[in-house]
């Protein structure tokens, strides 16, 4: 029985779906068949979280069964900063109540009237270029583009789209000050190491559209959550740069659009991802995902304390092996590129897609 | 299932697949000379997530496996469970099945005060797998809107509300469940989250009339009917049949089991809780179980009468070990490793791993400060268990409550190369007190004897006979303080072998040899100022089998223990600790 391991994405000339999807209902601007530009809204929706929320009946003493026989306006209408919602006429003059804000009449529960402000639109952007090929329901599109795709192993939560920038020309190279007095205003910067916040910082400050390193420090990702700078690592935290075939493969792209995929859900299994998009080449299909391990496999090695180690698969073991601290696990004989040969953990093995 | 062939009469055979969030085990139990016993195991990656997106695609892997290791033919050629046993022999006669891969529920927490229902909700939240991702009481400080916008953002698939003896408070919880109406109103169609309300009995109608529009409205008994009175059972059940029905049957490919079964699938951590129990009810003694999980960190106290589950999805050797960073100091964490690690490093590790959980140490750093974080989450959840069930405060922590065995798993633990290293987590961790044993599954198989317990008993019992568990040792560990090298206990051993007699300083933890599988009557005396459960300076004549460990383990560390401020000298303590532990 053929036996799949956990495999990750880094390939180019691909075929790749990206749902874009709203968090909430709402409306689908593009059709299906429209050629999508990463800045060009596809979906929108009604922020959620801003209502105008009044307390109706406190203010024209009712109680909440009441208010319906006092209403002015009906449920979905539109209403102006100013509009009369709500009035009951006593002896001296009239109580009443009044939106604060352009909006919609959005529902009343319990004797309070909600207006959503109208000014308040969630737009959801392509992020990618590509085709339109379905729509989700009312919350969003798919989108089918081509090109290279990176399956990363952290993200910050943040997207961005911008030109790709390769600011050091080896993998293992560490961001510094000096690569930011280069023109990197709206680009996308990828780099084998970033290790020092201040710099992230900068990097913010100066417009940078996004971060794409091989490995940062833990600090860096947790502060990294708090700023809309999208930060994306593709191997590891600890140091040890940036895998070879990922770095070869934005270096190949240096100077094209790159969308950065950073908002996604780790505990579904989903990884962040980078896509360059590139004219198809007839004939590319979607990656095939479901890798067995074998003799001559690319994998990456993870668990060490330095990340970024990518080989071949030389000799798989029948027996359990015993590891250097003592545990006896099931693993593999990996050639790294300089020739030496490693016993891996199957474990500590991602195998390349 | 195939209809092929006829079947036969015959004792029956059993499959229990283990689907957790990591790795999927299964386990084929059999007759064999006249006593079931575990024929063979299988572990292999879950398939729950990307590429393959069905949890049955995982075990058949593992069946495949199984029916490797013992030429047993258990899947037909579409990949469907032979069942039952036919008669050239292939196939199986029960399939089984527990889980942990699902996602935990997203849980909207709704109440009155922290102190009151929140803590109740809270503790009923704890039998399932669940996340906390927001709460909406009295001391919440934001405003109406924002109320609203917390509700629609946490995006709930449960909405839990307490709050208000019976009789009681009635306004104050209302204006709370109108914004949850209000958010569940902005949510609209395309998530409806379920509700439940276990608050003020008087408020029943009111919270369906102003939530039925929005959400299925489920009453259970109020949680605190009183300030002095808490009900969990009934909010319990709910919850349980909720995550059940919404979080496990909705796995993918789960239905493929389930045509398996005869019974449904168990959360893994309640088929755990099932095992204790039926120990705890064996042997007549109270049962704590501990289950250091990739996704969670589950407690079970048990005793003859019932099992308490205590599930900590916040916590977790794989994914949310990340969670750590900002649940405790990293210094909490740093302190149990006993090399030089940087606060930097350390965090780095933790993080790493929560990206790739799998991963196994591959030097003596990274074990060291895989084994410190293990010992700090099973403390995390202790804590949390501890204060939930109101455990005895010794000194200023609390420990759990005397019990007779300790039973442990997950696979930090059944993976450490050394039985004094897993001993020592353990006793790190929870500190325990009195004289009990430690048992390890270092297999997985617990929760599937679990599953089978209350409907083949027998099979269980002859399994767990056969010694499927790995039984590391005793330990005693009194409580008090001393002073440091001074007299804490004599101890003499007397076996067919050998016979001992010494005594423990106050501070230190030995093993005291007695052949694993081999029995020896043990005399403890303690001094004045510790008692090992039967009163201060009261001594104890028994016998007792020896582990894997090596012997008799005696921990005089007192309890609580604290560790040296010093640097270097906290970790020449820890490496003499482990030393002495054989680790």
């Amino acid at each position: 029985m053929k036996e799949f391991y956990r495999s990750v994405v880094i390939q180019e000339h691909t075929k790749i779906r990206r749902p874009r999807v709203l968090p909430k209902g709402g409306e689908t601007v593009v059709r299906v068949g429209q050629e999508v530009s990463p800045i060009q809204v596809v979906a929108r929706t009604t922020m959620a979280t801003d209502f105008a929320i009044m307390s109706a009946v406190e203010k024209l003493g009712i109680s909440p069964d009441e208010l319906g026989e006092h209403l002015r306006v009906e449920k979905g209408a539109s209403v102006e900063a100013g509009t009369v919602l709500a009035s009951r006429k006593r002896l001296l003059g009239e109580r009443q109540v009044v939106s604060p804000v352009d909006g919609i009449f959005f529902d009343v529960v319990n004797g309070r009237i909600a207006i959503q402000p109208t000014s308040d639109w969630l737009e959801l952007r392509a992020l990618v270029a590509g085709r339109v090929v379905s729509y989700v329901s009312n919350r969003g599109v798919i989108i089918e583009t081509s090109g290279t795709l990176i399956q990363a192993a952290w993200g910050s939560g943040r997207e961005g789209v911008g030109q790709l920038k390769i600011v050091a020309n080896v993998p293992s190279a560490v961001l510094s000050p000096e690569h930011l007095n280069l023109d990197v205003t709206g680009q996308v910067l990828a780099i084998g190491t970033l290790n020092d916040l201040e710099l992230f910082h900068r990097a913010e400050d100066l417009g940078v559209r996004g971060l794409i390193v091989g490995s940062t420090t833990a600090e860096l990702c947790r502060a990294s959550q708090a700023s809309p700078l999208p930060l994306i690592v593709t191997d590891g935290v600890g140091g040890g740069g940036m895998s070879a075939p990922i770095f070869q493969l934005l270096q190949q792209a240096d100077g094209r659009s790159v969308s950065l995929f950073g908002d996604y859900n780790a505990e579904a299994g989903q990884r962040p991802e980078i896509i360059l998009p590139q004219a198809a080449a007839l004939g590319v299909d979607a990656v095939t995902l479901k890798k067995t391990l074998e003799p001559g496999q690319r994998v990456r090695i993870l668990g060490k304390t330095k990340t970024a180690q990518v080989g071949t698969v030389k000799h798989i073991y029948n027996r359990l092996q015993l590891t250097a601290v003592g545990m006896k696990v099931p693993g593999v004989d990996v050639e790294l590129p300089d020739g030496q040969t490693m016993f891996v953990p199957t474990a500590n093995l991602d195998v390349i897609a | 299932m195939t209809t092929e062939a006829p079947q036969v009469e015959r004792y029956e055979s059993f499959l229990v697949a283990d689907c957790g969030s990591t790795h999927t085990t299964v386990v084929l139990f059999d007759m064999v000379a006249g006593a079931y016993r575990l024929i063979a195991r299988a572990a292999v990656p879950t398939t729950i997530h990307a590429p393959w997106f069905d949890v049955a695609q995982g075990v058949q892997q593992a069946i495949g496996r199984i029916s490797e290791i013992t030429g047993r033919r258990l899947l037909n050629e579409q990949g469907r469970l032979i069942r039952p046993v036919r008669t050239d022999g292939t196939g199986v006669d029960h399939f089984a099945a527990v889980a942990s891969a699902a996602q935990p529920l997203d849980v909207l927490l709704v109440g009155l005060f922290d102190e009151v229902s929140i803590t109740s909700a809270r503790k009923a939240l704890r039998s399932i797998y669940h996340h906390e991702k927001d709460r909406l009481t009295l001391s919440d400080q934001r405003r109406p809107h924002e109320q609203v916008g917390a509700v629609v953002q946490s995006q709930p698939e449960l909405i839990l509300i307490s709050g208000g003896t019976d009789g009681g408070a009635e306004d104050r919880l209302l204006q709370i469940v109108e914004s949850v109406g209000l958010g569940m109103s902005v949510m609209g169609d395309s998530q409806v989250p379920e509700v439940i309300f276990a608050g003020n009995i008087r408020l029943r109608e009111r919270v369906q009339g102003m939530l039925s529009a929005y959400a299925n409205v489920q009453m259970a008994n109020n949680l605190r009917p009183t300030l002095e009175t808490e009900q969990l059972d009934d909010t319990v059940r709910l919850i349980t049949n909720l995550y059940e029905e919404l979080k496990i049957n909705e796995l993918p490919g789960a239905q493929e089991l389930r045509d398996w079964s005869n019974h449904p699938i168990l959360p893994t951590a309640h088929a755990f809780g099932d095992i204790a129990h039926y120990f705890a009810a064996l042997q007549k003694q109270s049962v704590l179980g501990v289950d250091l999980g990739s996704n969670s960190v589950s407690l079970v106290m048990a005793d003859p009468e019932h099992a308490q589950v205590s599930i900590h999805s916040e916590l977790g050797t794989g994914q949310p070990v990340a969670n750590l960073l900002d649940m405790v100091s990293i210094d909490e964490i740093r302190q149990w490793v006993p090399v030089e690690v940087s606060a930097a490093e350390t965090a780095d590790y933790i993080f790493n791993k929560s990206l790739h959980p799998f991963t196994l140490a591959t030097d003596e750093k990274m074990l060291q400060m895989e084994q410190a974080v293990a010992r700090t989450l099973i403390h995390c959840a202790a804590a949390a268990a501890g204060s939930d069930a109101r455990w005895p405060f010794v000194g200023e922590q609390r420990t759990p409550p005397p019990f007779g065995l300790l039973l442990a798993r997950g696979s930090t633990l059944a993976n450490a190369p050394r039985p004094g290293q897993i001993v020592l987590m353990l006793l790190d961790a929870l500190q325990p007190t009195g004289i009990f044993s430690i048992a390890l599954d270092r297999y997985g198989v617990l929760p599937a004897l679990g599953a089978l317990a209350s409907h083949q008993p027998l099979a269980v019992i002859q399994t767990l006979e056969a010694g499927v568990l790995s039984d590391l040792g005793w330990v005693i560990a009194p409580t008090g303080k001393g002073q440091l090298g001074k007299k804490a206990m004599e101890i003499s051993i007397e076996s067919d072998r050998v016979s001992f007699e010494g005594e423990i300083e106050f501070g230190k933890i030995e093993i005291f040899p007695i052949a694993p599988g081999k029995s020896a009557k043990v005399t403890v005396k303690p001094t004045g100022r510790f008692d090992i459960g039967f009163g201060p300076g009261q001594g104890k004549k028994m016998t007792l089998t020896g582990g894997l460990v090596g012997g008799l383990v005696v921990d005089a560390r007192g309890r609580p223990f604290t560790l040296p401020r010093d640097v270097a000298d906290r970790r020449s303590l820890m490496r003499k600790w482990l030393w002495d532990m054989g680790g």
